[in-house]
């Protein structure tokens, strides 16, 4: 879990902290104490946020959304493309 | 991991690109920490976000300096720049991260748990953005490479 701080003393505004973590399907910011209005739980990958892409329903149809299944998709295309000479090294 | 930033800025018109972190096939890395403060004495409404970029900035880039935790580390594989000559990085719409500070004195700071933080994967890259507000202040930001 992350952690957010925002320092507004100077201006009477106080000292605002979060625990933060991230959507599980696209790696945004979602801060705890907002996790009930902005926040929803996939069974396959964990905390995810409100955006209609990141929706739980959509997530197994066509495969995981977690992000690192994309990160990993992605290393193996550059792995490929060096392989075959497509990409500089 | 690599810190960078901190030399003073401020955003001549927002919304403007701060500084950019640019990757490398078959790199990863990820962000873990970003950082701001304010250095102004009277109030100013600040806004800043981290977004990643739809398209890379072309052109030769206005490199930032990036250090090492460690002085034996190797050096950094990625691009963190504060302006490209050609063309600027297009920002996505949604943010990574985004919220609002008052630059009088204020700052801001978020950093990731343990396994957290925003991937850089590949050739893209993402930028910290001032969307808002034009006083003065410094930005720093951390990250990790595998």
């Amino acid at each position: 879990m992350g952690y957010l701080v925002i320092d507004d003393r100077a201006q009477a505004g106080g000292v605002r902290e979060w625990d933060t973590v991230h959507c599980r399907h696209c790696e945004a910011l979602i801060l705890v104490t907002r996790y009930r209005r902005e926040g929803a739980y996939c069974l396959k990958c964990g905390p995810v946020c409100q955006r209609p892409e990141c929706s739980p329903e959509r997530c197994g149809r066509g495969g995981s959304l977690h992000f690192m299944r994309r990160v990993g998709e992605q290393l193996r295309r550059d792995a490929f493309a060096r392989a075959a000479g497509l990409a500089e090294r | 991991m690599f810190p960078a930033g901190g030399a003073t800025y401020s955003p001549a018109a927002p919304p403007v690109m701060i500084i950019d972190l640019e990757g490398v096939a078959g790199k990863v890395a990820r962000i873990v920490e970003v950082n701001g403060g304010g250095e102004v004495t009277a109030t100013g409404a600040m806004t800043t976000r981290l977004a990643r970029d739809t398209a890379v900035g072309t052109g030769a880039r206005t490199a930032v300096s990036i250090a090492k935790d460690y002085s034996n580390d190797p050096t950094s594989d990625f691009f963190l720049s504060s302006a490209y000559a050609t063309t600027a990085p297009t920002v996505d719409t949604p943010s990574l991260l985004g919220f609002g500070w008052n630059a009088h004195g204020g700052g801001f700071r978020w950093k990731a748990g343990p396994d957290e933080g925003f991937f850089i994967v590949g050739a893209i890259s993402a930028q910290m953005r001032a969307d808002a507000g034009t006083s003065q202040s410094r930005y720093g930001i951390r990250w990790r490479e595998y």
